[in-house]
């Protein structure tokens, strides 16, 4: 009998742990500051408030981010049939830039812990309906357009935050991403977020996996798919959200990580929704780490470096594939 | 009379086009059916509404004693399992995963059944090639499995001999009478090849350009050569097949 796939899930899943702890060890040591790790057992040191203030946060942060976009990418790419779609690729993630930009060009604070994702989360839905609207009129340029939306989207984001004087320079965070401002506030928000999501996702692989097949299919095997594609997408807009209104948009990740897995382990959702995150959490962690240890002083965004790894996976993607971009 | 699938005074179609008019149909339990009709007659858009792809006005559609309209879509699937003209089959799923798919309306893993469905369509060998290589025929045969996986007393399939080699066809026909005999299943079969359904159907209905039935009964009766002329436009020919005395078009 012929093997499926290269790895089985079990050997995936302890793989990938693996390499998220080795990777969580070295980005706990490497840094502007050069830190033993066993200062995070030495209280009251500078050594350990860096550890404990700004790299755990922020190393665990990026973790749960790449995760939860990860989810985020694998719920798109079913939704709309489409391996090449994600947060990112659809315009989601600006439509979260866009509305918090518009509000707080408004004038309100958006200072809060929750107040800053719901703004963004009513964004992203924005973007994700006017996706799904399209997707019903037209599937085979859905791309194309989700590629339109976000540079729309994300040149009214740049507008909003130009006019909104003293907050110019957070065009680049917003656009390119960034997990500079990380807090044990803003890791945990994501994380809970990051929990209850992907719970109440997984709970549907058997719908995700039957919406894989055509709607006539999936309504004759009792999937209601208008009811089921609408939770998804609410829950799918709501991860892009979170992920979004702390760190900016970084594009891509939901995207590699998902296409990373089906290769390895096929596409059966059941385990795809737990190997995706793991194995966005540490394309995150990876990436951040470049992001912040590259230049000799300061910092690159990190969605530069998403970007470039995500756009070549793009393009040998849609090279391969002829159509349906 | 109980029947699987009833319609009264059902009126069906799309905004734009009303194809099915005051259709009365009482499908007959645990025999072998054939909804017959010209192009564009409206047998598909049937099809949707039993699947409650397109809803239906209440009190018109029947599965069971149960109007469809007071109808879960997973109770749905419960009385009604469908073999679709197109499928989309996503690659990377096996024959048995597709398979496994019809035990979503039960929320139950059963393997064994899984294993009873595909060995039912002769399939069990494949169980764990990707559907995607297998042949059209094959796949077919596999989306049965499927269907017979749901569980349900009556089985749909649209034009399901299309794209058969007579090979495949004469193992599809022998398969569904199989189901009718040993499963007590009810099938009904939305055809165009009228010779198919002169010999092997039980019962036939034959659908009007204008969206009505025209005639139903054995298919003897029921294709004939004035509703051939009436419906089709045709002047067909019989002859008798001498092996089985069955009636045969000839055109």
């Amino acid at each position: 009998m012929l093997k499926k796939y290269k790895l089985t899930f079990k050997a995936t899943t302890l793989l990938l742990i693996i390499l998220l702890v080795i990777f969580t060890f070295i980005a706990l040591n490497v840094g502007s500051v050069n830190i033993k790790i066993d200062s995070l057992f030495k209280e009251g040191t500078m050594e350990n408030f860096i550890l404990k203030k700004i790299r755990v946060p922020r190393i665990i942060g990026s973790i749960f981010v790449g995760a939860i976009l990860s989810v985020a990418g694998v719920v798109f790419q079913t939704l709309f049939k489409n391996d090449l779609a994600d947060s990112y690729l659809l315009g989601i993630s600006s439509g979260a830039t866009f509305s918090i930009s518009l509000v707080s060009l408004l004038g309100f604070s958006l200072q809060n812990l929750f107040s800053l994702p719901i703004t963004a989360f009513f964004g992203s839905l924005f973007a994700a309906f006017i996706i799904l609207l399209i997707s019903r009129r037209n599937q085979e340029n859905l791309i194309l357009f989700g590629i339109s939306l976000n540079f729309l989207l994300s040149s009214l984001t740049n507008l909003f935050v130009y006019l909104n004087k003293g907050q110019r320079d957070k065009i680049i965070f917003w656009s390119m991403g960034s997990f500079s401002s990380m807090t044990t506030g803003k890791m945990l928000v994501v994380g809970i977020f990051f929990i209850i999501t992907t719970l109440l996702i997984s709970k549907r692989h058997k719908e995700l996996d039957i919406l894989l097949l055509d709607e006539q299919s999936a309504l004759s095997l009792g999937v209601n798919v208008k009811k089921e594609k609408l939770i998804l997408l609410i829950l799918s807009s709501l991860s892009t959200a979170i992920a979004v209104c702390f760190c900016g948009v970084i594009g891509f990740v939901g995207l590699m990580a998902p296409h990373l897995i089906r290769a390895i382990n096929g596409p059966n959702n059941k385990q795809l929704l737990i190997l995706a995150p793991l194995a966005g959490g540490l394309l995150m962690l990876i990436s951040d780490t470049f992001a912040r240890t590259i230049l000799p002083a300061g910092e690159l965004p990190v969605g530069i470096i998403t970007s470039f790894f995500g756009a070549t996976l793009f393009i040998s993607i849609a090279y391969r594939r002829k159509r349906n971009v | 009379m109980y029947s699987p699938i009833k319609t009264l005074n059902f009126t069906g179609g799309y905004p734009e086009k009303e194809v099915l008019r005051n259709l009365e149909l009482n499908l007959p339990k645990g025999q072998f059916s054939a909804l017959i009709g010209p192009n564009g007659s409206g047998k598909s858009t049937f099809v949707k509404y039993l699947i409650k792809g397109l809803q239906p006005l209440p009190h018109t559609l029947y599965l069971g004693n149960k109007d469809i309209t007071k109808i879960k879509q997973e109770e749905n699937a419960t009385l009604i399992s469908t073999v679709n003209q197109t499928n989309h089959l996503p690659t990377g799923f096996s024959v048995f995963e597709i398979t496994q798919m019809g035990q979503y309306n039960q929320k139950i893993n059963d393997k064994e059944n899984v294993l009873k469905a595909l060995a039912l369509t002769h399939t069990l060998k494949f169980k764990d090639q990707m559907i995607n290589t297998l042949s059209i025929g094959q796949q077919q045969m596999v989306l049965l499995a499927r269907a017979i996986c749901q569980n349900t007393e009556t089985i749909v399939l649209d034009e399901p001999f299309n794209n058969l080699d007579i090979n495949h066809t004469q193992l599809l026909l022998k398969i569904l009478k199989d189901l009718i005999q040993n499963e007590n299943k009810t099938i009904f079969c939305i055809m165009h090849d009228l010779n198919l359904v002169l010999s092997y159907f039980d019962y036939c209905f034959l659908l009007g350009k204008n969206g009505k039935i025209y005639s139903q009964g054995t298919p003897e009766e029921t294709i004939t050569q004035e509703s051939l002329k009436s419906v089709y436009e045709i002047n067909a020919k019989f002859i008798i097949n001498p092996e089985t005395s069955k009636k045969i078009i000839i055109v």
